[in-house]
């Protein structure tokens, strides 16, 4: 970690890289990360890399980057953990996430997530939220009115 | 077989259904005679002014309007101190016979569909959880699917909508049977909403049952629903009649009381002379999906808004078409555990009366359709009527007010002719008042009606509040809307002018939340009304003082209507009569299960409420919730024009904040995927981002 803060310490005052910290973490909790270690290891990681990436002293871009690489490494373990592609499947990935997110269950926590990723521990996927069952059409058709006195109604949309 | 377990085909429907609409158009068209036999009576006198013959003609539609309502009344009262109509949807024998249609054959399945748009996200799951958790109770959940058909535009509360589908889902393991869709363009409002649903998935249910975002169904009321309509396969549609619940301003609780007390009366006499031939709400109906997709499309009315265009009122409509082709529609008045929520104040009611008054005055046209029968027409004629009857009670009380004014400055002669007598001039005060205390009768007995039904059931006097309270809650009930009816006659008759001028009204959503109302919104809101009760009041105390006292009534509620939307609004009050036992309703007194659940829920939400990570981003600071949407986003191409357009309004946030985005923009950004990742992370990663949120 030390060497992450001394390379960006270069570039950043300590105020600024303390607050980008805080955010990151905040951020992290929000996805029920907590494991202190776990938060450790991201953040030095993302840093790192965002470091590489941002303009030097522009403190806005390495947050934003910091913040894209730990939505990517989260991505990527979710995608790992369930056999799914980012990239191609990133409405799956989305939802597999959303549903660690919202589920009760510890086996689907991105805490567990991310663990099981590094460990290559591969558990069943769960069965994904459909939010609309497969469709099973009919026609529905305009019902023309006509009227006593003037034009008849006209097709509707 | 007996008369009560012997098929009741079709012809036997008709018989009865014929004579007892002959009996109750016998009943208004001779009161309605005998009314204007008095009134002429009068008016004849001394010839017939043209002011008179006015009088003559708005006295005569009037009193058609309500007499056609006190019937009404007096058969339900009857029918329900008699044991109940036999012939009721709910008490016929099952029927075998499909009457020469074809059997359906799609699954059994019904689909609770709820169309929202707009609305608010915690009320609408609230009670979707309740309902789902009522349905449960009945052990037969597999029959039922449910459905959230959003056309929400407002981008946040899209996102919250999502995020509470997944979190019923997860609750109540439901994956599979809870359903959520956000249609990218509202096309034809809620009508379009439904067609949308019954073209793309119609053919996995038998039946759909309609919700409103504030329904409330309990599951006994669903199941039996459904069973009824599996008794009944030449049936399209049951209608359950709603009462009002679930309130706390004093207005609703007063609105609410009246519903729950009188409706029992109006609705079992409507279903009595209606039978087969009843009319559609628009919710808390059961209808079944195919003979609606093939005869309920809905065509766009010649001529432009708001009499011509696209079909506000829908649901009269689609009754009238289905009864076209043949297909029943019944008032199950029966019915228990169906539930709606009313406007909280008196200036939301009269919102939402605009949107509706729009939505029937468009029916002038459809009265004239071809093919529709008489009952479909009479439905339509009666929803105008309900709006139409404001403006014409208020030129009723303009020309009395003038003919008072007439006769004042009528000087009597006493001699004329070779006449050696004095002739007397003649007194029509009799006549007159008996014209007005029958009317006024009319207007009343209903609610005698239904308060006398309390009284004959001690175990529901009780769940009133006793005897005593629900007697004093009746008389202040009465009296609150005797205040209430001219202000609001004053809005409707301002409605019915508006779209006579041809003034289209928008799709606004429904404010259904508490909220108490200020000084400055109750005087732009009721100031005008103010104004024409003092310079009413003024003018026939100054010109015509033997009116002024009968005019009286009316006055009042013009001049108090300021104070009296303000203080009807108070939640505080409405829960403080609860408190003393007064407008209570038993649904209040002993709710049932499915009230209790919404209530848990309401609870639940407003203790723990969701951890508000907005501020200017909106829900796009929460993670869950967009990974809940960006799951739920179709993968749709973006034209490279509508990427840069995108891309361009990205930099408007970044350099303006997402406030200054249209509601439009909003969503046309969230809409995106590329763009919704793009605006989380500019959420967080912004240096000005609230302690709070960290």
């Amino acid at each position: 970690m030390n060497g992450v803060i001394a390379t960006a310490a270069e570039h950043h005052d300590a105020a600024s890289l303390n607050l980008v910290r805080r955010r990151l973490t905040a951020y992290l909790e929000q996805l029920k990360v907590t494991d202190p270690g776990l938060i450790e290891t991201l953040l030095e990681e993302s840093m790192k890399r965002a470091e590489r990436r941002s303009a030097s002293g522009d403190t806005d871009e390495l947050m934003r980057r910091a913040l894209e690489e730990i939505q990517r490494r989260i991505d990527a373990a979710v995608a790992k953990v369930y056999g799914l592609n980012p990239v191609k499947d990133m409405h799956r990935v989305a939802a597999a996430r959303a549903l660690s997110l919202k589920s009760g269950s510890p086996n689907l926590q991105l805490e567990a997530v991310l663990r099981s990723a590094s460990a290559d521990d591969t558990p069943a996927l769960p069965a994904l939220p459909a939010a609309t069952p497969p469709e099973a059409r009919l026609s529905m058709h305009p019902e023309p009115i006509a009227f006593f006195f003037g034009p008849p109604s006209t097709a509707s949309h | 077989m007996n008369q009560a377990t012997a098929p009741d085909s079709r012809r036997q429907r008709k018989v009865v259904a014929t004579y007892r609409r002959v009996l109750f158009f016998s009943l208004v068209i001779a009161t309605t005679l005998t009314a204007m036999a008095m009134i002429t009576s009068a008016f004849f006198q001394n010839g017939l002014s043209p002011q008179e013959m006015v009088l003559l003609v708005l006295y005569t539609l009037l009193i058609l309007w309500v007499s056609t309502s006190f019937w009404t009344a007096l058969i339900g009262f009857l029918v329900v101190v008699t044991g109940g109509d036999k012939r009721s949807i709910g008490r016929l024998p099952p029927r075998a016979s499909t009457e020469g249609r074809q059997a359906d054959t799609t699954p059994r399945k019904t689909a609770l569909v709820m169309p929202i748009y707009n609305e608010d996200p915690t009320r609408v799951f609230g009670g979707l959880r309740a309902i789902y958790r009522s349905l449960l109770d009945t052990g037969r959940i597999d029959e039922f699917e449910l459905f959230i058909l959003s056309d929400t535009r407002d981008a946040d509360t899209w996102l919250e909508e999502e995020a509470n589908w997944l979190q019923l889902c997860e609750d109540f393991g439901a994956h599979g049977k809870v359903f959520y869709r956000n249609r990218e363009r509202n096309v034809s409002r809620k009508s379009g909403n439904l067609e949308d649903f019954c073209t793309r998935w119609g053919g996995r249910y038998r039946y759909m049952i309609v919700l409103d975002a504030d329904s409330l169904m309990g599951g006994t009321a669903l199941t039996r629903l459904v069973d009824l309509m599996e008794a009944h396969p030449t049936v399209a549609l049951i209608q359950s009649p709603p009462l009002p619940v679930n309130h706390k301003s004093l207005f609703a609780r007063i609105l609410q009381f009246g519903s729950s007390l009188y409706s029992d009366v109006f609705t079992t006499g409507s279903a009595w002379w209606l039978m087969s031939e009843s009319n559609y709400w628009g919710h808390n109906a059961i209808i079944r999906i195919k003979p609606f997709v093939e005869h309920c499309g809905l065509p766009k009315l010649p001529g432009r808004e708001p009499f011509g265009g696209e079909i506000l009122s829908h649901d009269f409509v689609e009754a009238a078409l289905l009864r076209k082709a043949g297909w029943e529609v019944w008032l199950a008045y029966d019915v228990k555990e169906s539930f709606e929520e009313l406007p909280p104040t008196l200036i939301d009611y009269a919102k939402r009366d605009r949107r509706w008054c729009q939505g029937n005055m468009q029916h002038m046209k459809m009265i004239l359709a071809r093919g529709f029968s008489g009952i479909s027409r009479l439905h339509m004629l009666m929803g105008i009527m309900s709006y139409l009857s404001s403006p014409l009670w208020l030129l009723f009380l303009l020309f009395t007010g003038f003919e008072a004014y007439v006769q004042s400055q009528t000087v009597p002669v006493y001699f004329f002719g070779d006449n050696f007598y004095p002739v007397w001039p003649e007194s029509y005060a009799v006549e007159m008042k008996t014209v007005l205390l029958v009317t006024l009768a009319m207007l009343f007995l209903p609610k005698g009606l239904g308060l006398l039904l309390v009284y004959f059931r001690p175990k529901v006097a009780k769940a009133y509040g006793g005897y005593f309270r629900v007697t004093l809650s009746v008389v202040l009930e009465s009296l609150f809307s005797m205040l209430t009816a001219p202000i609001l006659m004053l809005y409707q008759s301002k409605f019915v002018l508006a779209i006579l001028l041809r003034k289209s009204v928008g799709w606004p959503p429904q404010n259904r939340d508490d909220h108490r109302l200020g000084f400055k919104e109750a005087t732009l809101a009721h100031g005008g009304q103010t104004m024409v009760g003092v310079i009413a009041g003024l003018l026939s105390y100054q010109y015509i003082p033997s009116f002024f006292w009968w005019f009286t009534p009316v006055l009042a509620g013009l001049f108090l209507a300021i104070p009296l939307s303000m203080m009807s609004s108070s939640t505080w009050l409405g829960l403080m009569a609860k408190r003393l036992g007064f407008f209570l309703t038993p649904e209040e007194y002993s709710p049932s299960p499915v009230i209790r659940y919404l209530k848990e829920n309401l609870e639940r939400a407003e203790q723990h409420p969701a951890v508000a990570l907005d501020g200017e981003y909106g829900k796009l600071m929460d993670p869950a919730v967009c990974s809940v949407h960006l799951a739920l986003l179709p993968n749709r191409p973006v034209s490279k024009r509508h990427r840069y357009e995108l891309k361009a309004l990205v930099y408007r946030v970044i350099e303006e904040g997402p406030e200054r985005l249209s509601s439009a923009e909003k969503r046309a950004l969230v809409a995106d995927p590329e763009s919704l990742q793009r605006l989380h992370t500019l959420a967080w990663s912004r240096r000005n981002l609230p302690t709070g949120n960290v």
